[in-house]
């Protein structure tokens, strides 16, 4: 189980994140929704240990990802918000330097990368530079990157951010493959496109979990919609379950 | 292999095969030529040794040749955003900073072999006279002291591109440590401790390869250079440390 209890993180005087607290469970994927600013990347780097939180914690198991940091990066996936990638290299030799730095034998590593070649559709790609791919291509390398290894915890920080339709149904079929072993945490502005995959949203403004919601099962479209202006600030009162406590 | 290992294989490939790598080691070569010529003719009809002056004209270019590989060692990895996916990798802060420590290094070892094989090549063409006064043995030490000074400057060299995010400042920081400040200290010393002071014209750095070179070999060069080296290096990883946690 992957716990996250209460965290804080400022930036200064301003409040990035807000003793902000839930739990994602191996197989589920959490949307994390807001504005630009609400503090969703923070909360990420935070997920993965790359930002220290003020006050609070991330627990995988029971402990504390802060404890032992080399140990939690071995079986986490992370994908920042800028899909940074070394533009110089060619795909296939950066996935191989991304699996071997994270641990996986030669072998495993060739055997993975064609795993993760088919299953993010780069095998056209591979031999290309990555400073030479387009927006959607670079996203699927980093996705690649993120699940190389087979993750256990999975953070893509708006992974979908302008891909086009296809490239975005593919990359979200992909995290719903990966997400059968793994706790998936994901952010983004696309409510429709994440509702294909999430199986529970939050939604985060000004640092804080204002509102959490498992996906509907029902009318679909009147639920995306609805939850569109909550994250827009347009509706108050959503009718969506709110968490105790307001902020959670 | 380590995941130190793997980093700096990766950083080891990427310098070598940039055209910058080339660039760089060909101006170093070039000026440290044009040194050796300029003093072997001052010290034209007097009593010349070779190995000294050929030290001499080494040292004084080395800052440069190091200022130039490491300036893109972090700085390049701040401003692109790799930073954040390599130290969510499973390796130590430590381990990041050896392994760019250690392909800059090798760059800057790279442009010293050569810039011994040159006048060991040129110099019996142009003056049995002077090739004769190329012992093996002198040029050695020197070699050996350039070495200890080149991973100094080495190590200063990857602290100031961490601390900075734009390659050009990194290098005027590292050249400003690496020049000014030893001068400034000699200058100090002299000053205000006059029976101390050495009878050293220029560069400090310069003179103690010269005399090394020479036969002059002192250990208390040997013991700062390389408690130097370490200091910088360990001050490089607290401030890889701090980062982590102030980016935002």
């Amino acid at each position: 189980m992957f716990e996250i209890r209460q965290i804080v993180r400022r930036f200064g005087r301003r409040t990035a994140l807000d003793g902000v607290s839930f739990d994602v469970a191996p197989g589920e994927i959490v949307g994390v929704l807001g504005a630009n600013g609400a503090g969703k990347s923070t909360l990420m780097r935070v997920l993965a240990a790359y930002l220290q939180p003020e006050s609070g914690d991330v627990l995988l198991d029971g402990r504390s990802v802060f404890a032992d940091k080399v140990a939690y990066y071995g079986i986490l996936g992370y994908l920042p918000e800028r899909c940074p990638l070394y533009d110089e290299m060619r795909v296939g030799d950066y996935l191989t330097f991304r699996g071997r730095l994270r641990g996986l034998t030669g072998r495993r590593t060739a055997r993975r990368i064609k795993d993760v070649t088919v299953a993010c559709g780069l095998s056209d790609v591979i031999r290309r530079s990555v400073g030479t791919l387009s927006a959607g291509f670079r996203r699927r390398v980093g996705l690649a990157d993120a699940i190389i290894a087979q993750p256990r915890v999975l953070l893509l920080d708006d992974p979908f951010a302008g891909l086009d339709v296809s490239h975005a149904h593919a990359l979200r079929q992909t995290v719903a493959a990966t997400s059968v072993r793994a706790a998936v945490v994901l952010t983004g502005h696309d409510v429709a496109g994440m509702a294909e995959i999430c199986t529970r949203f939050l939604v985060l403004r000004e640092g804080r979990l204002v509102l959490a919601s498992r996906a509907a099962e029902g009318d679909r479209g009147a639920w995306v919609q609805t939850l569109s202006r909550t994250v827009a600030g347009v509706d108050e009162d959503t009718g969506l379950t709110a968490l105790p406590g307001g902020g959670g | 292999m380590t995941a130190g290992g793997i980093l700096f294989r990766r950083e080891a490939r990427t310098a070598f095969a940039s055209a910058s790598f080339y660039v760089q080691v060909a101006a170093f070569l070039a000026a440290s030529g044009w040194s050796l010529v300029d003093a072997l003719r001052r010290g034209e009809g007097g009593f010349v040794q070779v190995p000294a002056l050929w030290a001499g004209s080494v040292a004084f270019w080395l800052p440069f040749l190091s200022a130039l590989a490491t300036m893109r060692s972090f700085s390049v990895e701040r401003a692109s955003g790799t930073l954040e996916t390599l130290l969510t990798a499973p390796i130590r802060e430590s381990q990041v900073v050896l392994g760019k420590f250690q392909s800059a290094f090798l760059v800057g070892l790279a442009g010293l072999a050569l810039a011994v094989l040159g006048p060991a090549a040129v110099l019996p063409r142009l003056s049995p006279l002077l090739a004769a006064g190329l012992a093996a043995g002198p040029l050695v030490i020197g070699l050996a002291v350039l070495t200890l000074q080149l991973a100094l400057w080495t190590a200063v060299g990857i602290f100031f591109s961490l601390a900075w995010e734009q390659q050009a400042p990194a290098a005027a920081c590292s050249l400003f440590v690496c020049l000014v400040v030893p001068l400034a200290v000699e200058a100090a010393v002299s000053a205000w401790f006059p029976g101390v002071s050495v009878a050293v014209v220029g560069f400090p750095a310069t003179a103690w390869a010269a005399d090394a070179a020479s036969g002059l070999m002192a250990l208390a060069p040997v013991v700062f250079y390389g408690a130097a080296t370490w200091v910088f290096l360990y001050l490089t990883t607290l401030l890889l440390e701090a980062r982590q946690i102030r980016t935002g």
